[in-house]
């Protein structure tokens, strides 16, 4: 052997410490980055443009449509697009469900949830969909993999229905509301995992390493039904549960002993629409925004894969925001109070756990506004690939604009519907 | 070794050029097995490998790996239509990983500089794979250990680290 002088690793030219670290995951390219000053440089023309911890837009750009694992992200907040690169099932071909603590939960191909984190690369099964309490699988008279759904609102009115059967990847489409995480799955088996599925907006949870769901039924003060949004308090380790009628529960699953709930808001509304959920402001008021949506038709059809035509109901019809109602919840008073703006605050909403900040503490977000995306699955099980709203929402002009000029999201595609993150690595 | 080898052909056909490390060690390799370098590739086009080639910025031992390398990779480069290579690829898989997993310090580091200088890129990626590898789920601290570096930051610096950090590693 040479000389055994020990090598210098610091005088490592930086295109051959470029070729090291481009290896790396994004975890390990910080720490990379962290080791000392003749690294450092290397590092900072790899970084993330990522500056704080404000969301990220997780979608699929349509650059990309040969591509099916690329994922783009854009941080409004420091006005970057990347491309991340995500491990199998393709980004292409899941459905999006739900987003807390940076970690996805998505539905693959064949209906089964998991949870991502995008920028860490590290992805962790959930109970297969089988093991909810009314989905079971079967073999159709061409050998394929089928799904029935034994628990259905005509089930329920009549039980002389039968199961409807389902092909695999049209199952998610019409049984999940949306996944709420208590905290990163990275927590292991202290991560408590929501899920509000049809047929009405029932619970199930599990945690993380669980083998099978469990069903949330006869619990009381809990009604089994009408839930339409969820998200966890860590500061009281409760979930808070919002019915489509807006009534909120708090859930607590974390004792060994039975899940305790509790009413905390009574129903206000007559009707489920339009769709309802909580923001948690940094001052820690709650409050209620309610999303108001119409149809329109426009004249050209959304092109789709043929494969796909079951899953496109009209593919003129687009959804849109017309009007958001914001309330601050009165628990002492047991009422709804209209605000008239959003104040200073910042909010982004979708298929994520709604998060709301301080525009002060985010220059370059615009206060008083709401960044949204798309989260309606009442919509979107029929219309697969119709047109997902992106855009900011001016509560003073009440109309949707987009996101910079020119436009810093790139054409995005329908499908799967784009999504805030929270940027983390854990 | 005689200088006469240079001139020397074997069975494929191909002319042997000799490659002297910068410690005087003289390794005879085949055109094809040294075009694998594209260092070397040039040269060859450049007719300028007459009088043997001088690597003065590359060790013997670390040649004799290198060679080694160029040696099994060679098949790389044959024609496609070779049937025998579909076992070689096993073989070829199993002499990198025993390669690539036996590398330390630092004995690695000179291999990647020379994989570097010699512009073999197959061996360039591999030997810094190896080196991501060795960083793998590791902290700043552990990686500095791996590496015998010093941590050179001012407390100021590791604060603004930490601050610019601060969305990745809090909750």
């Amino acid at each position: 052997m040479a000389a055994a002088a020990a090598a210098d690793w610091t005088s490592l030219p930086d295109d051959i410490l470029f070729l090291v670290m481009r290896q790396l995951g994004i975890p390990d390219l910080l720490n990379a980055g962290a080791v000392c000053s003749s690294w450092r440089p290397t590092y900072s023309s790899l970084r993330l443009p990522i500056t704080d911890k404000s969301p990220c837009l997780l979608y699929s750009c349509d650059a990309d449509a040969d591509d099916d694992d690329v994922a783009t992200v854009y941080s409004p907040s420091s006005g970057a697009t990347f491309k991340l690169r995500l491990p199998a099932p393709a980004f292409r071909r899941r459905y999006m469900v739900g987003s807390d603590h940076g970690w996805v939960a998505t539905a693959d191909e064949l209906s089964n949830l998991q949870v991502i984190n995008p920028l860490s690369g590290v992805q962790i099964d959930l109970p297969p969909v089988t093991e909810l309490y009314h989905v079971a699988s079967f073999t159709d008279d061409r050998g394929r993999l089928m799904y029935s759904n034994q628990d259905n609102w005509m089930r329920r009115h009549d039980p002389q229905w039968l199961p409807v059967p389902y092909h695999p990847q049209r199952l998610r489409l019409f049984l999940y509301y949306r996944v709420t995480l208590s905290c990163s799955p990275s927590a292991g088996s202290e991560c408590i995992v929501l899920l509000l599925h049809r047929p009405d907006g029932e619970l199930s949870f599990a945690r993380v390493g669980d083998r099978s769901w469990t069903r949330l039924t006869g619990i009381e003060n809990l009604p089994e039904t009408g839930y339409r949004y969820a998200f966890y308090n860590k500061n009281d380790r409760l979930f808070y549960l919002l019915n489509c009628l807006g009534s909120i529960h708090t859930l607590d699953l974390n004792g060994p002993s039975s899940p305790v709930a509790s009413l905390i808001f009574k129903e206000i509304a007559l009707w489920d629409n339009p769709n309802k959920s909580i923001a948690v402001t940094p001052r820690g008021d709650m409050l209620q925004v309610w999303r108001c949506r119409d149809p329109r038709w426009v004249d050209t059809p959304v092109r789709f894969p043929l494969e796909d035509c079951d899953d496109v109901y009209d593919p003129c019809q687009e959804l849109y925001t017309d009007e958001i109602l914001l309330f601050k919840v009165d628990i002492d008073g047991q009422k709804l109070v209209k605000m008239d703006s959003l104040e200073d605050y910042v909010l982004f909403m979708g298929f994520n756990s709604s998060v709301c900040l301080s525009a002060k503490d985010f220059p370059n977000l615009k206060a008083g506004c709401a960044y949204l995306a798309d989260d309606a699955y009442e919509e979107i099980c029929v219309n697969k690939h119709t047109w997902r709203e992106l855009g900011i929402w001016n509560f003073k002009s009440e109309t949707l604009e987009s996101f910079g000029d020119p436009p810093s999201v790139l054409p995005w595609l329908n499908w799967p519907p784009p999504i805030w993150i929270t940027p983390s690595i854990y | 070794m005689a200088a006469a080898a240079a001139e020397a052909t074997i069975d494929g056909g191909g002319k042997m050029i000799i490659l002297i490390s910068a410690d005087g060690k003289r390794f005879e390799v085949t055109e094809a097995v040294a075009s694998q370098s594209q260092l070397i590739s040039n040269m060859i086009e450049d007719d300028c490998t007459e009088n043997g080639v001088r690597l003065p910025n590359v060790d013997g031992d670390i040649l004799t790996m290198v060679v080694d390398y160029c040696n099994m990779h060679a098949g790389d480069a044959a024609a496609d239509g070779d049937t025998t290579k579909a076992s070689s690829t096993e073989e070829l898989k199993k002499f990198d990983a025993e390669l690539v997993q036996a590398l330390e310090n630092p004995v690695l580091f000179k291999l990647i500089l020379a994989a570097n200088f010699l512009n073999i890129k197959s061996l360039l990626d591999m030997t810094c794979q190896r080196v991501a590898d060795m960083m793998s789920g590791k902290t700043p601290e552990q990686m500095r250990e791996t590496f015998s570096i010093e941590n050179d930051f001012t407390p100021e610096e590791e604060a603004a680290i930490r601050q610019e950090n601060a969305w990745a590693f809090d909750d």
